[in-house]
């Protein structure tokens, strides 16, 4: 049975073509460059693998030593600045980063002036949730730098920013009721002479 | 599938194929400058999103360009790339739930109609138009057979489904094609 549709289309030589949307080569251009990074063959390979690798070496030891120092030098307070931060979207998660950053610096400045030692166990246990929050964040600031536009990221990232913020204020709270409590202590501690029975009240009721 | 190009295009561009095996990245661009109009073009066909369709028209170039040691020159390099450009759409389609899978035996025996429709008094732009209105699974069978060459084995391959069904899928294709066809032209003669 003859198929005229195939004909037609036979006869016609119907073969349309589309463009694809501007700039596609740029971008395949890019992901090739991904995909194909140039190869080097042998004994060549082999150099270049040894040296990358002990370059690599070399560099997380580096890294580790700059660590620790800068961890000892007690300089790290944020982790801001790895893969991309919300400042890096527009200038209005720019002030909504300052806002956060700024109350988060100022919690921790007023409690590191705090070297009351019977916090430091609460003193402990807040610093780890914020070590924890921190790491957190870091995670978040490089599904950010892949999803600059998601949203879902980008409304972790801030609620990650209050519940530091909400961290800190607990602390701060508890720290100063800590405080409160050690110094009516200590003017117990200091009274504690004239009590009982020596002090005014006594005289008027004896 | 109909290989119309013949074995002077295939040696045209071995040179640039030998040159692609060796991660020549100019040869590489050469190939997409060269392909990538048919190759998307086959794509937009069956999946209708142009975001979609360029991201599949480079992930075709990169899975050739990766498995180009696979290619064998008894088709022509055009031929061999839509091949995987329309396995990667319709993989994509599947991920999208369309089912290909075989139509049950008591629908199946449909002889061709003794009186096709007669589509001189068509353009291509209507024919082409109609088959785009069609269901997805009436229009990728059209497009394979009619545009891109395939034969009944073949897009039964590709769709995992026996070449009996991909006929019989292609004669109803084409029978409610003709039909709307006709609808448009009385319509527009009315």
């Amino acid at each position: 049975m003859q198929d005229k549709l195939k004909e037609k289309f036979g006869k016609a030589n119907f073969n349309p073509e589309s463009s694809p949307p501007k700039g596609h080569r740029d971008r395949f251009e890019q992901r090739l460059n991904a995909q194909f990074a140039p190869k080097s063959k042998g004994l060549n390979l082999h150099i270049k693998y040894t040296t990358m690798r002990w370059a690599a070496v070399a560099a997380v030891l580096v890294a580790g030593l700059v660590f620790a120092w800068m961890a000892k030098d007690n300089s790290i307070k944020s982790p801001v600045e790895k893969s991309m931060s919300l400042a890096a979207i527009s200038d209005k998660y720019l002030d909504v980063e300052f806002f956060y950053q700024n109350q988060i610096d100022n919690y921790l400045k007023a409690i590191s002036d705090d070297d009351n030692d019977l916090n430091k166990s609460v003193y402990k246990e807040a610093l780890l949730k914020l070590h924890k929050l921190e790491l957190n964040y870091d995670l978040l600031e490089k599904d950010l730098a892949v999803n600059p536009t998601n949203l879902r990221v980008i409304n972790a990232m801030i609620q990650n920013y209050q519940i530091r913020i909400n961290v800190l204020q607990t602390l701060y709270q508890k720290l100063e009721i800590n405080e409160t409590i050690k110094k009516q202590e200590n003017e117990k501690a200091n009274n504690s002479p004239s009590l009982p029975g020596s002090g005014i009240l006594s005289t008027y009721t004896a | 599938m109909k290989d119309n190009k013949n074995d002077r295009v295939k040696n045209i561009h071995s040179d640039l194929i030998d040159r692609c095996i060796q991660n020549d990245k100019i040869a590489q661009m050469k190939m997409y400058d060269l392909y990538h109009r048919a190759v998307y073009g086959s794509i937009i066909r069956l999946i209708k999103n142009p975001v979609e369709t360029e991201d599949l028209m480079q992930e075709t170039f990169l899975n050739a360009f990766t498995n180009i040691d696979s290619y064998r020159a008894e088709a022509s390099f055009g031929t061999w790339i839509k091949k995987i450009a329309v396995n990667g759409a319709l993989n994509t389609l599947r991920k999208k739930s369309l089912d290909f899978s075989d139509t049950p035996e008591e629908n199946l025996p449909e002889k061709e109609s003794s009186s096709d429709e007669n589509y001189s008094r068509f353009t291509m732009d209507e024919i082409m138009g109609e088959i785009n209105r069609l269901s997805e699974g009436y229009r990728i069978v059209l497009n394979l057979y009619l545009l891109e060459g395939f034969d009944h084995d073949e897009i039964g391959e590709i769709l995992k489904i026996k070449p009996v069904t991909s006929r019989t899928q292609y004669l109803r294709a084409k029978k409610k094609l003709a039909q709307n066809l006709t609808d448009s032209y009385y319509a527009r003669q009315a």
